[in-house]
């Protein structure tokens, strides 16, 4: 009995600081990769609650249509009624906007806003983060990871630092924390190229849909200009087959019929 | 000869008397030529406001807008590889190119500024953000209100930045206060610097107020550009004025710049063997026509255009660079060159897929990719060698170009209309345009055009009243002095000389009313102007400097319609005078009222 729990106590001498050793941020980057690894054909429904102080409140509603075969995507926008009918297609490497009012198309970048919203049409390509960014590195040449707890539920969260691999990345720094069991993102600081906090994002209400966790509720915070932020509420998301025929030029046309 | 002479001086006497007679005439019916003159005066005087306002406007937009935004000739790089951005990536070249076929040039000056928010104690709003060389002509010609521009280059905590005084107070921020700018760099990232306010400038214009400026090497940093690169180069004329001069140097440029093909000596390596090699890109997607210009030319060994075709990360070899590193057909290929702005090599991995025999006019040692492997690496950082091909070369119109040239466009609207037609169209690369300021703003030119030609019309409404004047005056006239030109016919006075008599009359009384009529146009221009009018943000206040209504009267205009009504003048009071003169001298004596 004595011997088995010195044996113990001696293996978790050896053992512990292995098993409760942090995770390497690389790792960290492939677990979320994972997770938001997108797999399969996905429909959503997305409603963006802008607030700013200068402009009041504006709330966009879309949906959002995704054919995994080859990337393809396709937003079409529901309300406000000004934006109603317009679409984002992007079929290969070739992204259009739609505009009812005048039924044409338009090639666009991937830095084109979305309905007047803060999100591009970028945020919606699924670049891998691992591909985007590397761990941050502190003066010692050490990965910048560390144990918190988060919120009033003190959550026990990672927080680590990563900084982005190339340069068409929007924020080239970001701060983020992950829960240390799922590493889901709770919480993310993203800062521009000069160093300034430009955002701090929460994402909340994870729901696991078809063995994924998908956030339903993420709040955007403008730390440059107070006041101003977005409240992105996800629902109706289904991971079913999306019919080719929607991600055709055609398709956006005839909504507008 | 003798008679030559007599005949002269027989004129020069006959003149002086008829101009004698004509003048005594104008001052014997002085009121009724007093009211024709001051009809004629008003419609000089509303010529000369209305050509100043509109040669003002033009002054404005042309010389104290447009030229600080994009000079009289500008050259920009549409670059679109995974975003889009105007960027020059090699601007020592393309200012090279620039200098040798552009005549008469003041500047050429590379384009630092980018548009943004900035956010001050509380505020917003925009800003376009100049970046300002340390030897701009802006140090010499900005007269700041408070502050030194110089400033700009102390060491502080914020570099330093120079604000139109309205924009501040807009923004809540005085002198030393800090403000952010945020903005994105020409790769996208977000930026958002603060800057410390050094300077401020006197508000004189709505549009000019969103201007800021800052140094233009700080802001290419923060811009995220490397020291060659730029937005665009602006090019200043020595001869703004003339359009016709001007585009005709933007179409000499347009042909100069004609590109070569998109080229790197790089070093590419298999295993321990490495080579250096001219690597050039072919442009596989971009129509059928071209595959079967390349299947013409290359003469394959080993595999076909068709592999390039499907596997993007592909490599076609010549064989005696095969031959130098041992490569074969599947054999993994390092490819690395030192970008223009950089000493960090740029390293891409392919994947042989064919082997081909030497093509005639390229180098024996010579490699080609695909071309979505040069959007990868090729247009972000272009060599520091670059291969070059004679546009001569069999299948040189496969190879992608280093750039694409737009079409010039004749005006504004060619202009949009080209631009929204490439909107449509999906494409990556480069693509380069040629702009002058009088096709970008033709808009303007088409404003200053109708302007002058509601002041002409209303004008002619005006003349067509003084003509009725001057006719009825002159009937008058000959009416009541019948009698006078019957005696004076009978004394020996010529037609010529009578018919002269009237028309010197008319065209003295116009010359003397457009003099008159051009001093009142300089006073009223002077009173307005000296008026302070603030209109804040009302679109209106473009057409003032300073708060103050701008004229900008031009010698060409007032000579042009003072020679327009005097002789406009001079036909009227001809056909009129033709009738006095044409009278019989009998009949003139015997006339009675």
């Amino acid at each position: 009995m004595i011997r088995r729990a010195i044996g113990t106590a001696l293996g978790l001498l050896v053992l512990g600081p292995a098993l409760w050793a942090l995770p390497t941020v690389q790792q960290v980057i492939e677990y979320i990769d994972t997770n938001y690894d997108v797999r399969s054909d996905v429909t959503a429904q997305a409603k963006i609650t802008t607030r700013d102080p200068d402009q009041g409140t504006q709330i966009i509603q879309s949906v959002y249509y995704r054919r995994d075969r080859d990337d393809s995507f396709l937003i079409v926008m529901a309300d406000p009624e000004t934006e109603r009918g317009n679409g984002y297609l992007r079929v290969g490497d070739n992204m259009w906007l739609y505009r009812r009012t005048t039924r044409t198309f338009t090639h666009i970048g991937r830095d084109e806003k979305i309905g007047g919203s803060n999100a591009s049409a970028g945020d919606f390509e699924t670049r891998k983060f691992k591909d985007l960014y590397k761990p941050a590195l502190d003066s010692a040449g050490k990965e910048i990871i560390s144990e918190q707890t988060i919120g009033g539920a003190k959550i026990p969260v990672y927080r680590f630092e990563v900084t982005a691999k190339v340069n068409d990345v929007k924020f080239p720094r970001l701060v983020m924390w992950v829960t240390r069991d799922k590493f889901l993102e709770l919480k993310r600081e993203s800062y521009a190229f000069s160093g300034t906090l430009m955002e701090t994002d929460l994402f909340t209400n994870y729901k696991e849909i078809e063995g994924r966790y998908i956030p339903l509720l993420q709040k955007f915070t403008d730390e440059v200009e107070k006041g101003k932020t977005s409240l992105l509420e996800i629902s109706g998301v289904s991971f079913a087959k999306v019919d080719d025929y929607k991600f055709d030029k055609s398709y956006l046309e005839s909504l507008s019929k | 000869m003798t008679r030559i002479l007599r005949f002269f001086s027989s004129r020069i006497r006959s003149t002086r008397m008829t101009s004698k007679i004509a003048f005594r005439n104008l001052m014997r019916q002085f009121r009724r030529n007093v009211l024709l003159s001051a009809g004629i005066a008003v419609g000089m005087c509303i010529l000369v406001i209305t050509a100043s306002f509109t040669s003002g406007l033009t002054d404005i937009i042309f010389n104290k807008i447009l030229v600080y935004m994009s000079g009289h000739i500008k050259v920009v790089m549409d670059e679109y590889t995974t975003r889009r951005s105007d960027v020059i990536r090699d601007t020592a070249r393309f200012t090279r190119i620039i200098m040798d076929n552009v005549d008469g040039i003041k500047s050429v000056d590379p384009q630092i500024s980018t548009f943004g928010r900035i956010v001050g104690n509380g505020k917003t709003g925009m800003v376009a953000l100049v970046g300002v060389a340390k030897d701009a002509d802006f140090y010499k010609d900005t007269q700041l209100e408070s502050g030194s521009p110089r400033d700009m280059y102390k060491p502080d905590v914020f570099p330093g930045i120079l604000m139109y005084k309205n924009a501040a107070k807009d923004l809540n921020v005085g002198m030393n206060d800090t403000v952010t700018v945020r903005f994105q760099t020409v790769y996208g990232q977000a930026q958002a610097p603060k800057f410390k306010i050094v300077g401020l400038i006197p508000s004189s214009n709505m549009f000019m107020d969103v201007a800021a400026f800052v140094d233009q090497e700080t802001l290419r940093g923060l811009l995220n550009l490397k020291p060659n690169e730029s937005l665009a180069l602006q090019i200043v004329t020595k001869y703004p004025g003339d359009a016709q001069k001007v585009i005709a140097q933007a179409d000499k440029l347009q042909k100069a710049l004609a590109p070569g093909a998109a080229g790197v000596k790089a070093t590419l390596s298999a295993g321990s063997r490495q080579a250096n090699a001219d690597v050039f890109a072919l442009r596989l997607e971009t129509s059928t026509s071209i595959l079967g210009l390349v299947k013409n030319n290359l003469t394959f060994l080993k595999g076909k255009i068709a592999d390039l075709r499907q596997q993007k990360d592909g490599i076609i070899l010549t064989q005696p660079l095969a031959d130098s590193i041992g490569a074969t057909i599947g054999t993994r290929i390092g490819y690395r060159y030192v970008p223009l702005d950089s000493a960090d090599p740029v390293d891409q991995q392919f994947v042989v897929t064919g082997i081909v025999k030497p093509v005639s006019q390229f180098a024996e040692a010579t490699a080609f990719v695909h071309e979505e492997a040069f959007y990868k690496t090729y247009f972000w950082n272009i060599p520091r060698t670059p291969a070059v091909v004679s546009p001569d070369a069999p299948f040189f119109n496969a190879l992608l170009p280093e750039w694409e040239q737009l079409e010039r466009s004749p005006n504004t609207d060619a202009a949009t209309k080209k631009m929204r037609a490439l909107n449509r169209e999906a494409w990556k690369g480069a693509r380069v345009d040629v702009q002058t300021m009088f096709e970008n703003a033709s808009v303007v030119i088409d404003l200053q055009r109708g302007l002058n030609m509601v002041s002409v019309i209303a004008v002619l409404v005006l003349f067509f009243v003084i003509l009725i004047g001057v006719v009825n005056t002159m009937r008058m006239s000959i009416r009541e002095r019948t009698r006078e030109i019957g005696t004076n016919r009978a004394i020996g006075m010529q037609r010529n000389d009578v018919r002269a008599v009237f028309v010197l009359e008319i065209v003295f009384l116009a010359v003397f009313a457009c003099v008159v009529g051009t001093a009142l146009g300089f006073g009223f221009m002077s009173l307005l102007g000296s008026l302070t009018i603030d209109l804040k943000d009302n679109p209106f206040s473009m057409f003032f400097v300073n708060k103050h209504l701008y004229f900008y009267p031009t010698a060409g205009a007032i000579i042009g319609n003072f020679v327009i009504i005097v002789f406009v003048s001079f036909i009227i009071a001809f056909f009129t005078a033709r009738r006095a003169a044409k009278l019989r001298v009998a009949d003139a004596l015997r006339h009675h009222e």
